[in-house]
């Protein structure tokens, strides 16, 4: 059974005043808020909009860039059998995979490790620089960009995980002993800041541009 | 001409997009469906098929596998008749022999104190609603849950699990613990407890129990989600 009745209001929540809690969702009218701004429901304080987003997200960005050069060039961990060690940054963990003939699981640790993360910068810079130059262009697949940027994110935790197991394993030490490299702060520090970054960013805003127009 | 809300009827539900901010009004769903937004696809809300037994349910099952997966050894090593394992814990300890305690805080945080606080929540949440009670400091509970669920990574370290069996594939055997077969009973019913989870059927259930509390009657214009899923209204394709 479907009904005639109109469902939708036909602007977005800002154009009417009004403006969703980003915790519990209960639409608010700005107009009947008290003083303290915040939700009726949970006491959030409420804003139509992220706070400052595409600064702190720009400021995010730019630090987890910053922190993925030594993430990359130190090692995560230094692996030694007999005394000989052999450090492994990020990348050559990939390339120890590859060449033991493990495919499909370098391909994930190599998606995981290293295109989560740099492509969760690019995507961030991109849709910042479009909401910046008041683009209009392909509003909807912007939002499915981010949106697939918040579900896998967190991923390239695997090498930081793995790191923390492998030295756990290995800790007692009688074939082999697994050191922890310094490359394995500065990683945790990118996914980590990264994360944060694209909870900064604040996808309306991509359609702002487009609501303005509507009037 | 935009509706204020004043006049929208009772049975409708004003929901914002919360990707780009389109308003609704929706009509109580169906169990099951999902409404989304038909301008830029991402859900709005979900009908509740009984949500809050469901979650509930996997929450209790989540808790005994965590309870295990922490209790006994992950992984061991099996090299020279000797064999050694470590646990969850220990591969969180570990790290801050080597001066990378923050790194080791951070696996703690993200596997096992977040994962249990936001069971623990759930449960504190739950239990009391099923029963018809809005529980104590209701609001910063749920608002704290809902915080951590996302900052939980069972699954991911799963994968860590995985890639670290292979990886000293050529060095010793790797023995599975018990604790690793919990972990992964873990990671499949902390995965149906987030999917079956609904924060809006439990804050509308919150505010309906509040509301019996203070009325001492059931106040029928409160949103019913039970009784009110014959209006399925498929949203338009285009405004
Ligand atoms: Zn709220
Ligand atoms: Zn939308």
């Amino acid at each position: 059974m479907i009904s005639k009745q109109r469902n939708y209001v036909g602007v977005s929540a800002r154009k009417s005043g009004m403006a969703a809690c980003h915790v519990c969702h209960l639409v608010v009218s700005l107009e009947t808020l008290k003083d303290d701004n915040s939700c009726t429901r949970c006491h959030t304080p409420i804003h139509s909009r992220k706070v400052e987003s595409i600064s702190r997200t720009w400021a995010l960005v730019c630090t987890a860039v910053i922190l993925y050069i030594p993430a990359n060039i130190y090692p995560i961990m230094t692996v030694s059998k007999l005394g000989q060690g052999e450090p492994n940054t990020i990348i050559s963990g990939v390339m120890h995979l590859i060449h033991s003939g493990m495919w499909p699981l370098a391909l994930i640790v190599f998606v995981a490790s290293i295109i989560v993360p740099v492509g969760k910068l690019l995507v961030l810079m991109y849709l910042l620089y479009s909401v910046q130059n008041r683009s209009k262009n392909h509003p909807k697949d912007r939002t499915s960009l981010y949106r697939i940027l918040e579900l896998f994110g967190h991923w390239s935790m695997v090498d930081v995980f793995l790191v923390s197991i492998l030295v756990a394993l290995v800790d007692l030490g009688f074939i082999a002993t697994i050191e922890p490299g310094i490359g394995v702060l500065y990683f945790g520090a990118v996914v980590i800041v990264t994360l944060f970054a694209s909870r900064a960013f604040d996808p309306r805003l991509i359609w702002d541009v487009i609501d303005d127009d509507i009037g | 001409m935009p509706d204020s809300n004043e006049n929208a009827q009772d049975s409708f539900e004003l929901l914002a997009c919360h990707e780009c901010d389109y308003l609704y009004k929706l009509p109580p769903l169906e169990e099951r469906t999902l409404a989304r937004c038909h301008r830029c696809g991402s859900v709005l809300a979900e009908g509740d098929g009984d949500s809050i037994d469901n979650t509930l349910a996997f929450t209790m099952a989540a808790l005994i596998c965590f309870v295990i997966a922490n209790a006994y050894p992950i992984l061991g090593l099996r090299a020279a008749g000797q064999e050694q394992f470590y646990t969850l814990f220990y591969g969180a300890v570990v790290l801050s022999k080597f001066d990378l305690g923050a790194v080791g805080f951070v696996v703690f945080l993200t596997t096992i104190l977040f994962p249990l606080l936001s069971m623990i929540g759930l449960l504190y949440v739950l239990i009391p609603i099923k029963t018809g009670r809005r529980p104590r400091y209701f609001i910063p509970i749920f608002k704290f849950t809902l915080a951590l669920l996302p900052w939980g990574m069972i699954g991911v370290y799963m994968l860590g699990v995985l890639v670290s069996i292979v990886k000293l594939g050529d060095l010793a055997t790797v023995v599975p613990g018990w604790g690793l077969y919990a972990l992964v009973s873990l990671l499949l019913v902390s995965v149906a407890a987030v999917t079956t989870l609904n924060p809006r059927i439990i804050w509308q259930t919150a505010d309906r129990l509040q509301q019996v509390k203070s009325d001492g009657g059931v106040d029928s214009k409160q949103i019913d989600n039970s009784s009110q899923g014959s209006h399925n209204v498929s949203l338009p394709d285009s405004p």
